[in-house]
């Protein structure tokens, strides 16, 4: 009996061992294969794009950090003398107009196209000139994350010998899941069918 | 005793190991399965002339980069859907592919009955973000539309007509239901094949080409469209191929699939 119940105990042990390690190769498997780590993520969620950006305060986050929110967003450059500027006026009118029931939802974001020269410090600066508060999240990624993003926002741009961004202009506004709930291009577009997106979702 | 006490402590050490290697593994780092370059040129440093270009002559100066001989094969690809499977045709996510990804497959993981003619030719229905994912695996990365020119400019060395010519004969065929194989058409100087003449080539920035659908109208509106951007005359205007090239790859999508449009990867030098 006694011995039966070693050899069971024994077998009971092994078991668990072999378990954690199989345990731990599935969590692997899983890792590697699926990289997001919202599984519930809709099939048409930019969430599940798991590139890694640099706020102006330079903390690292995803974006799918925003999940649940509602993203106002556009690439800039912040040493854009003409357009850029127009366009976070034209979000700031986004902004004035938005609904109270959904103020603590919408989040502004401006992502650089300028991987080299708009460092958080250079973002948290541009932020302070243009007096956004602290709705607005600036966002540093590297070269190839930056270009993803832009396909993902159907957002075109070129870098120029002089180091600045030729880029079309426009403000994607995504709904809850991170999904394109509605987009505009155009400098100098009125509010109305953005807010209007905003007060749907 | 002891040897329970063995037991726990490889538990402990096992089970540490795959927390490292999770956390390893985490994020979208690239698995290399091999840093070698095989398959692979080193293009010299050079100047290339902007197609697009209102001024005309204006070059860019390309850094030396390693660009693979040959596009990618179904073979070849489908070892990465087997290692990625969620870019297999099942699972793949609508974000990143319209409805035709890998239509020529029979399936997720099988080439179907023609599996032998098409494991060497080179891979097409495949959206940028798939292109994108395959060399990223690799370790690798796309070229970028400048470097792609720079070498689609070299000189043919298999064949005596002007690459416009053999490129005009190559638009005016229609595309095979199974494509040739790799390598079986125009080798440069470089030997890199089949730049011209078999598919068209996904690059890293095909987006940034600004030409509008309408380029002939010059309204305020459109001018907001862009910044910076000014409107575009071209550096030779008899280069009718290169207009295609560029007037396809405006007309893109990332998530677009085409039976002749694949890819191939590039590498930096470090």
């Amino acid at each position: 009996m006694k011995t039966i119940l070693k050899l069971y105990f024994r077998l009971l042990f092994t078991g668990s061992l072999v378990s954690l390690f199989l345990g731990g190769c599935t969590q692997n498997n899983e890792q590697t294969e699926a990289p997001t780590h919202d599984r519930e993520l809709s099939s048409e969620s930019i969430y599940q794009f798991t590139g890694e950006w640099q706020n102006q305060n330079g903390d690292t986050l995803q974006l799918s950090k925003f999940h649940g929110k509602i993203p106002v967003v556009a690439m800039v450059f912040t040493q854009c003398k003409f357009a850029c500027t127009r366009i976070v006026a034209d979000i700031k009118n986004i902004e004035k107009e938005i609904p109270k029931d959904k103020k603590d939802k919408v989040v502004f974001i401006l992502v650089s196209f300028d991987s080299e020269r708009d460092q958080p410090a250079r973002l948290k600066e541009f932020a302070s000139e243009m007096q956004l508060d602290d709705r607005w999240v600036l966002l540093h990624g590297n070269e190839a994350d930056v270009r993803e993003l832009s396909m993902l926002l159907n957002v075109k741009y070129k870098k120029q010998p002089n180091g600045d961004f030729a880029h079309s202009n426009g403000i994607t506004v995504l709904n809850t899941q991170g999904e394109v709930a509605h987009q505009h291009e155009g400098l100098g577009v009125a509010p109305d069918e953005t807010i209007k997106a905003i007060k749907e979702l | 005793m002891a040897s329970n006490n063995l037991k726990i402590w490889l538990g402990l050490v096992l089970a540490f190991l795959s927390v490292i290697t999770v956390m390893g593994n985490g994020g979208t780092k690239p698995v290399l399965p091999s840093k070698s370059l095989a398959g692979m040129v080193k293009v010299p440093a050079g100047n290339y002339t902007l197609f697009l270009e209102s001024k005309g002559g204006k070059t860019v100066a390309i850094k030396s980069f390693y660009l693979d001989t040959r596009a990618v094969t179904n073979a070849e690809f489908l070892e990465f859907v087997k290692a990625n499977p969620q870019w297999s045709k099942s699972k793949i996510s609508k974000l990143y592919v319209d409805a035709g990804y890998l239509k020529h497959w029979a399936s997720d993981y099988n080439l179907g009955p023609v599996e032998a003619q098409l494991k060497n030719s080179p891979v097409t229905n495949v959206s940028w973000y798939a292109a994108n994912a395959y060399c990223k695996w690799k370790g690798k990365r796309l070229p970028s539309l400048e470097e792609w020119e720079y070498v689609g400019q070299k000189r043919i060395l298999n064949d005596q007509r002007p690459v416009e010519k053999i490129i005009m004969e190559w638009y005016s065929k229609p595309t095979p239901k199974i494509l040739p194989p790799v390598g079986s058409t125009y080798k440069n100087e470089l030997n890199i094949y089949d730049l011209h003449g078999l598919i068209w080539e996904w690059v890293s920035d095909f987006n940034s080409i600004l030409m509008e659908g309408d380029s002939r109208s010059n309204s305020a509106l459109n001018r907001d469209l862009f910044c910076a951007s000014g409107s575009f005359g071209t550096s030779n205007k008899e280069d009718y191929a290169a207009f295609m090239r560029f007037a396809f790859r405006g007309s893109l999508q990332a998530k677009y699939t085409v039976n002749n449009l694949g890819f191939r990867c590039a590498k930096d030098l470090n």
